[in-house]
This record gives C-alpha cells, sequence and structure tokens, in this order.
C-alpha cells in the first residue's frame, strides 16, 4: 500500500541553487547507503521520482528497481552560471532539462527586479512546471523553498514563487529556508531586500527557517578546530556535515551548505525512513506555530563533527544534546538560552536512541530553558530509527524563541540607515509594478512581529503566573 | 464472545500489536499447573475471542487497523511473520498522509472522508464473528489521529452497534512534551468519548515508563518495552475468567468486554478507569521468582487504598480509618473496583488474612456492597507468571490527570494559543469551550465522591 509524502524542493538564485545542490548530494548519497537492493520505495520517492531512460514515464512506487532517479526539484535562477555548473557536475542526471528556469541578466541585487519583473514574465512557466511536479507526486505535502534574502533573484523571485505556491496550493505546506545576510555584506541593498522579502514569508510562509550566514561560518571554524589538521589521518574523526566519505570538500560555500542541507535531511527523516515516534513535517507545522504570522524557527543542529571514539557514546549523547541549546550550533546568530521558548521540536536520528534517552535529556535541559508559561511542556519529540551516513546519530532542533526578534531588530537598523537617507530607492521604484508604499508596510510588518514576541516576553515569561480562574461547574 | 480490536493511529496500532501477540501467546502456552482440559477450554476461549480460525488454521486477529499514514501499520503487519498469528487481509486502512497532531484535522476532515470504509471494515470484521461481543479501541490522546479521528470513529460505533460495549483504554503521554498541543487534544478526545464510548482506561507513559526502569531495570527504556508493559497489563485483564467459584473444571466464561462494563462503568458520568497490576517481573527472573497470595493482595490492596501504580515505593503507613463515611480527601475513593488473580490456587488461595476490599469507607453509601468491589479468579495462569493480580478501578485516579489536562489546555486556551490550527478546520471556540465544560463535570462528579 502507498505510504509515504512526497516533497519538492524548489531552489531559487545563487545561494538556493548552491545549498540545494548540497541537499540533493546527501540525499542520494543516504539513500544509496539505505537502500542495498536499488528497490524505487517510499522512503526514495519522497525527494525523487524513477523514469525510464528512453522516456519521461515514471515507475510506480513499489518493487521495482531503481532505473533513473530525477529530483523532485525546480531550479530557477536569472543568471546561468550556477545552474550550469550544476548541470555540469556529478549531479547533473538527477536534474531534468525541462526543471530548470533560468535567464541571462540576473536581478541586480534588486528585489522588486526579482519579485515584480521578473516574478511576471516567468510566473506561468514556473507555475507549469510547479504543476507538472506536483502532478507526478502521490501526496505532495510540502514545498522547500530555498534562497537567499540579500540579493534579488532569491529574494525577489523566490518570493513570488512562495506567494504562487501560497495560491496554487493552499493545502501544500510551504517550508522556507532563508538565508539572511551578515552585518557585513558586500551588497549595499541587503537591508532593503531582506526586510521586503521578511514581509512576504510572514504572509506566505508556513514555517521560515531562517539561517545566517556568519552563524555557518563560525560553525564551519569550530569543525575545522576540532578535527586534527591532516585530512586522512586514521584517528580523525569526519565532519559530519560533509558526510563520512567527503572529508574537506574544496568548494568554498560547500562546508556551510553541507549544514543547511543536513537540517532538511533530519528534518525529512522521519518521513522517509521508520522510526518509534514519527515526526511529520505538518506536525512540525502544528506544534510549532501558535500564532499564524509567528513562524520563524531557530534551527540547531549536533554533532558538528564525528569522534571516531565509540567508546563514548552515552556521554557523547548528553554532550550532544547539551550543544545543541548552545549559540554556538545556531544556525541563526541568536542565543535561545537567554530569550523565550514558544514551543520546541527535538528531532532524534539514529539506531539506538530510545526514548527515555530524550525524556532524560528533556528533563535536564528544561531548567536551564525558558518556556512560555501556557507551553511549560512546549516540546514535539521525534525518534527516526536510521541515522545519516557514517554517524550514530545526529539531533535537529527547530525552536520557536523570541530571540529571533533581535535577529529582526538588527535588520531593521540596518535598513533604517539606508532608508532615513532614501539611498537607492530609485532603483526599486522605477520597476515595473513596484510600489513604494512596500518599503513601509514590510517594516510594518516586521516591526509587528517583533512587538508580538516583545509582548509575549513581557506577558507570558514562564516565571509569570497564571490568572485565568477555571471555568466552575455546579 | 468475540470481540473486535481496533487500532487507531501509529499508538494505537503498536500498542494493539504488543496486545493481540501476548494475548496469543499467552492463550498457547500451557500450563502445568492446571489440567490439560483447563488449558485447552482457556486457550479455545481466549483465541476465539480476539482471533478467527482461517481456513488455513492460522489465527487472524480480529482487528481493525486504522492510520493516516502507513508507517506503523506496515510495521505491525511485518511483525507478524512467524508468529503464528496473522492479521486479516482487509483489515488496514490507510491514508498517505497523516493528521499532523491536530485533534480537527483528524476529526473534521479525515473522518468524514474516511468513515465509510473504516466503517465497512468494522462491519466486515463484526460480521464475521459468531457471538459479537463488543469493541476494544486502543488510541493515544496526544496525537491527531488516533485522537482526532479516533473520537470520530467511537462516536460512529456507538451509532452504528449502539449496544455493544465500547472499552477504550486511552494512552495518555508523558507529562514532558511528545505533543506540544497534546493537553487540546486529549482534552477534546476525553470530552468526546465520555458520552460514547462505554468506558475508558486511562494508561500512562510516565507511569510505565517507571515501572519499566523501576521494577524491570531497563536503562534505556524504548516504547517497545513501554507498550510491552501496557499491552501485558491490559491482557491480563481481558484473558478469560471462570464463573464459578468452586474450582469445578467445566466453566464457561465470561464476555470479558460486556462483564467489564458491566461491573466497572455502569454509574452514568464515572466511566474513567485506571488498571493497576503487579507482579512485574524481568523476563530473565520470572523462573527465580516465587510469589504468595497473601503478598500479593495485601500489596494490591495498599496500591488501591494509596492510588500508587507500582509496588514498589509504596507509602505502608498509609491506612484506611475505620469510621469515615464521608471523604475525608486523604484516600481514594471509588465507584467499583474489579480485582482479577489468576494463577496457582487462585480459586482457593491459603488462609490468611485479607484485606477488606469492600471497606465502606472507600465508597459512597450509594453504591451496594456486594458490587463494590467483585473478585475473579481463574486458577491458570498468565504468562506464566504463577500468580497475578490485576486491579481496574473506576474513581479518584482520574483526577488529576484530568486536572492537569485542562489545567493546561486552559491556560493555553487564555493564551488563544494554537486555536488557529483548529478553527482553520472547521472547529469552533464554542467546540472547546463545550470539551471544557464536559471534562470539568467528570472532575467535579469525581471530587464529590
Amino acid at each position: 500500500m502507498t505510504a509515504m509524502t512526497q516533497s519538492i524542493v524548489i531552489q531559487v538564485g545563487q545561494c538556493g541553487n548552491q545549498i540545494g545542490c548540497r541537499f540533493w548530494d546527501l540525499c542520494l548519497h543516504e539513500h544509496a547507503f539505505y537502500n542495498e537492493k536499488g528497490i524505487y520505495d517510499d522512503a526514495v520517492s519522497s525527494f525523487f521520482r524513477n523514469t525510464d531512460h528512453a522516456c519521461d514515464i515514471p515507475t510506480k512506487i513499489g518493487t521495482n528497481q531503481i532505473k533513473n532517479l530525477k529530483a523532485r526539484a525546480i531550479l530557477v535562477d536569472m543568471e546561468e552560471g550556477v545552474i550550469n555548473e550544476l548541470l555540469d557536475g556529478d549531479l547533473g542526471e538527477i536534474f531534468d532539462n525541462k526543471q530548470l528556469i533560468t535567464d541571462v541578466s540576473g536581478s541586480g541585487n534588486n528585489w522588486a527586479t526579482g519579485n515584480k519583473e521578473y516574478g511576471t514574465r516567468y510566473k506561468e512557466k514556473i507555475l507549469d512546471q510547479v504543476r507538472k511536479a506536483a502532478e507526478l507526486c502521490d501526496c505532495l505535502q510540502c514545498f522547500f523553498v530555498l534562497h537567499s534574502m540579500g540579493g534579488g533573484t532569491g529574494s525577489g523571485l523566490g518570493t513570488a514563487i512562495l506567494s504562487l505556491l501560497a495560491d496554487e496550493f493552499p493545502d501544500v505546506y510551504r517550508f522556507v529556508i532563508p538565508v539572511y545576510p551578515s552585518g557585513d555584506d558586500d551588497v549595499i541593498t541587503s537591508p532593503y531586500n531582506s526586510v521586503l522579502a521578511t514581509n512576504e514569508l510572514t504572509e506566505h510562509a508556513d514555517c521560515v527557517l531562517p539561517i545566517n550566514n556568519q552563524s555557518l561560518i563560525n560553525m564551519c571554524a569550530k569543525i575545522q578546530q576540532a578535527l586534527p589538521q591532516k585530512k586522512f589521518s586514521k584517528s580523525a574523526g569526519g565532519s559530519v556535515s560533509s558526510g563520512s566519505k567527503r572529508i574537506g570538500s574544496d568548494k568554498p560555500f560547500d562546508q556551510m551548505n553541507n549544514i543547511v542541507a543536513n537540517v532538511m535531511l533530519n528534518m525529512t527523516s522521519s518521513a522517509r525512513f521508520e522510526g518509534s515516534l514519527n515526526v511529520d513535517l505538518n506536525e512540525i507545522a502544528m506544534n510549532l506555530v501558535p500564532y499564524p504570522k509567528l513562524h520563524y524557527l531557530v534551527s540547531s543542529i549536533s554533532p558538528l563533527y564525528v569522534s571516531k571514539d565509540v567508546g563514548l557514546y552515552a556521554r557523547r549523547l548528553d554532550q550532544a544534546f547539551n550543544d545543541l541549546f548552545s549559540k554556538d550550533h545556531q544556525l541563526m546568530v541568536s542565543d535561545p538560552q537567554r530569550s523565550l521558548y514558544l514551543a520546541c521540536a527535538l528531532m532524534v536520528r539514529g539506531k539506538n536512541v530510545q526514548v527515555s534517552d530524550v525524556r532524560h535529556n528533556i528533563s535536564r535541559l528544561s531548567s536551564n530553558l525558558c518556556f512560555v508559561n501556557w507551553n511549560h511542556e512546549g516540546w514535539k519529540t521525534g525518534l527516526c530509527n536510521i541515522p545519516p551516513v557514517g554517524q550514530q546519530y545526529s539531533l535537529l532542533a527547530l525552536a520557536n524563541n523570541t530571540c529571533i526578534r533581535h535577529a529582526f531588530t538588527d535588520l531593521r537598523t540596518r535598513f533604517s540607515k539606508l532608508y532615513s537617507r532614501k539611498a537607492h530607492l530609485h532603483h526599486y521604484e522605477k520597476v515595473d509594478g513596484f510600489d513604494r508604499n512596500l518599503f513601509s508596510e514590510s517594516l510594518s510588518s516586521l516591526d509587528n512581529i517583533v512587538a508580538q514576541y516583545e509582548e509575549l516576553e513581557h506577558k507570558s515569561g514562564s516565571g509569570t503566573p497564571q490568572c485565568l480562574p477555571r471555568i466552575k461547574v455546579l | 464472545m468475540a470481540c473486535v480490536t481496533v487500532q487507531l493511529g501509529q499508538c494505537g496500532t503498536q500498542l494493539g500489536h504488543h496486545l493481540l501477540s501476548i494475548l496469543h501467546d499467552d492463550a498457547k502456552h500451557s500450563s502445568s499447573i492446571v489440567s490439560s482440559n483447563a488449558n485447552e477450554e482457556y486457550t479455545n476461549a481466549s483465541l476465539s475471542t480476539f482471533f478467527q480460525e482461517a481456513e488455513s488454521g492460522q489465527h487472524e486477529a480480529r482487528s481493525v487497523m486504522i492510520d493516516m499514514e502507513a508507517k506503523a501499520v506496515n510495521f505491525a503487519l511485518q511483525g507478524t511473520s512467524g508468529k503464528g498469528w496473522s492479521y486479516p487481509k482487509e483489515g488496514q486502512f490507510c491514508q498517505k498522509s497523516g493528521s499532523g497532531n491536530n485533534w480537527s484535522y483528524g476529526y473534521k476532515v479525515h473522518a468524514p472522508q474516511c468513515r465509510e470504509p473504516i466503517m465497512d471494515m468494522v462491519q466486515h470484521e463484526v460480521e464475521k464473528c459468531d457471538h459479537f461481543g463488543g469493541f476494544l479501541v486502543l488510541s493515544s490522546l496526544a496525537g491527531g489521529t488516533g485522537s482526532g479521528l479516533g473520537s470520530y470513529i467511537t462516536g460512529s460505533l456507538r451509532d452504528a452497534f449502539p449496544h455493544a460495549s465500547i472499552l477504550n483504554p486511552v494512552v495518555c503521554p508523558y507529562t514532558e512534551g511528545e505533543v506540544a498541543v497534546q493537553s487540546y487534544n486529549a482534552l477534546l478526545s476525553l470530552a468526546h468519548t465520555c458520552d460514547t464510548a462505554d468506558a475508558s482506561i486511562l494508561l500512562h507513559n510516565d507511569h510505565v515508563h517507571r515501572i519499566c526502569e523501576k521494577l524491570l531495570g531497563i536503562k534505556h527504556v524504548s516504547f517497545n518495552d513501554v507498550n510491552g508493559v501496557v499491552a501485558k497489563q491490559l491482557a491480563s485483564l481481558l484473558q478469560p475468567v471462570t464463573f464459578s467459584s468452586d474450582g469445578n473444571l467445566s466453566m464457561n466464561f465470561r464476555n470479558v468486554l460486556n462483564e467489564i462494563v458491566y461491573t466497572s462503568a455502569c454509574h452514568g458520568q464515572y466511566t474513567m478507569l485506571d488498571l493497576k497490576s503487579i507482579p512485574h517481573v524481568a523476563q530473565a527472573s520470572v523462573a527465580y521468582s516465587t510469589f504468595s497470595w497473601d503478598s500479593l493482595i495485601k500489596r494490591i490492596y495498599q496500591m488501591m487504598i494509596t492510588d500508587f501504580y507500582m509496588d514498589e515505593g509504596l507509602d505502608w503507613h498509609r491506612k484506611l480509618s475505620v469510621s469515615s463515611s464521608y471523604n475525608t480527601g486523604r484516600h481514594p475513593r471509588y465507584v467499583s473496583n474489579l480485582v482479577v488473580m489468576r494463577g496457582k490456587q487462585a480459586l482457593a488461595p491459603p488462609e490468611s488474612e485479607n484485606p477488606d476490599f469492600q471497606n465502606p469507607v472507600l465508597y459512597p453509601a450509594w453504591i451496594p456492597a456486594s458490587a463494590r468491589c467483585p473478585i475473579w479468579k481463574i486458577n491458570r495462569p498468565f504468562e506464566k507468571i504463577e500468580k497475578s493480580v490485576a486491579l481496574l478501578s473506576n474513581g479518584t485516579s482520574c483526577v488529576k490527570p484530568l486536572d492537569d489536562v485542562v489545567s493546561k489546555a486552559w491556560q493555553m486556551y487564555g493564551a488563544r494559543a494554537y486555536l488557529h490550527q483548529y478553527t482553520k478546520n472547521g472547529m469552533e471556540e464554542d467546540d472547546f469551550v463545550n470539551a471544557f465544560v464536559s471534562i470539568e463535570n467528570v472532575i467535579s462528579s469525581y471530587k464529590q465522591l
């Protein structure tokens, strides 16, 4: 009987496609590792379709051999460089030509160009591709949209696509993984692009997992520090971010992007493999979003690197849980322990990790974490039996935490620095379809979210007593 | 008397699987403590209740498994290979996408769509029974399918089979989070099933977890372990018991489900049951353990009067005061209790000071003495354990767990948290308020005992 659901990945712009590339590489690797017989089963079908070489007729999920896998992906970029490189590489075969939508001139780091100009021009073509990909799914559950926030294509066209998905497929969950620029980003207009795009994410996404480049850089530095210098030393562990066989990838952003790819893999592991406590993507959206617009989830992953010292398993597992909540492991620069948790999902992958290990650690860590007073036990836990390749276990936390407001406030400050001088506004205003009010609207939206998070901190901090009297019955 | 097991959602499926395994294996095992006749009669009675002998000679569970996504069901189906029993071919209903831990999605969206095929499956299974005795509906409270879809289906079962007994063991999640919205889901489920099921047995993950740790010595408790213990407790309640109290070999077996409902849950609004059982012995230690009825009875009695779920860490200092005829709040109060003794010489245990299970201090005056605490017995032991005893209580044990659920759900409701997730599927705030009122009423009734 058919079982699992499928997801479609839509990668937009240079950053989105580079992350996407790492994701597909690791995903393929994972399924190849666990699917020894090469059967096209439910797990593989969640992200791939199986086709015959000669014609593009997809084969049914079941007991057929894997012939030719195609990723359930749509690749969009307004410049050809990155996508071409992708197609030339090892992964080229898993992408169908028809799944690519490219142009040549780029978006000039201009959200308005990406969103309004290209958004309009390519709307039909994109919708067409998405519809086709959706038809090839037995039961489409979720879209993953990957893009950066600071540029023009990912940020502008990416959010235009998000809006299209919301209209055309209202019942399919939309998870967005946007990469926010660091403070020292060299694109001057990145604050504009980020704020304009954030507004769209607030309106149209179900869940957003914001990532910050600086965090990824820090995490990679940490990995480098922890591992011995020699690449092929026997006692070395491996950077889990790159998978056991790919120590020291040489492309510059690869190691960083691998971390993000691992988040995606972990998040979807329950949907792809079995476990004693399955967590589906719709459950994540349900448990972590108590108020519709507050759907920004800070993600953290642990461990970052694997030590070959297997004897330290138990202690290491506890340590991995500790690390998960430390600020060094957050993919968005933030310190959730200092702020208020609205809810937190804990997704654990591993053969030997049992519910008691998870419970014991939640108990232990809870005392250091502040949960909102109406959700003291606001945990959502998941256990998947299958660990990532080359690891014994992997932990992912997705936290709806008020610390995100600090990131937004920083963004707002950078935005205001430009906006107060009306710097570069004309680039945006000259784009057809762009309304100058969008700036103030987007800013309002951002302020509103920050205010909501702040209010929760003041009114519903975990120490705040409950004052609502119960219903009295006779 | 045949009983159809309805396994709802991942928990219901997994727990049901363990339960059926244990029922089957216990039934098949031959005990040296009773005659081969007695063994055979026990085996037949048990197997015919929960299984049906197919033409091939294999036993097929009288079960319907329902889940909105198929992983757990598939796992259960695979889990019967080489076990001597299997699931009926057409007895599983799955959809492609789960309920997202959303009670309203399970109840308002999935359930109406799936109702017909599910009820057809149930009807088919019921028709296979020569003498249909009722439903055992297994689900958890925390999720979306077992709780939401489950509540709807329990209602449909009640509508379609108004005179059947419906016993609803439900799993209460760990207090410290499995699911963030578990309090809402639990509240809504209990509010619905307290009207439709004859009785619910509240099973607590927290308690069972402690039993696994403390009594079974399991260091890394898994859901497998927890399900194993819960299933064992349920099986020790549901396996055959005799009518006769004189050791007569030709026994008639009770229709367990009907009898349980009639004994424990025949008083209107009092439908929340609690299950305790002893001993819990690790497999490896069974051969070395000795049991005495004296010790077991005293322990289960102390568990009853202190309302504690294990026989370790019991407060032995607590005794019942002789002459209080009203609730001093210092000890639990019951509408009914049911003691089930299984094992060597159960029907005629050696004389000893037997505690007074019918002590009037524990019961309100309007319960007649004879109805307070029936004791069922059978010489044939359960699961190779020489002597064991189960206690099914209908009383104030449910107050604290219900109170916790309401309290948390109410705070969440007050903050209007997660409401949009429920209302977007067609629920209204009134539905929540009604659920609160229902359960507050249940709590209040029990408190007034």
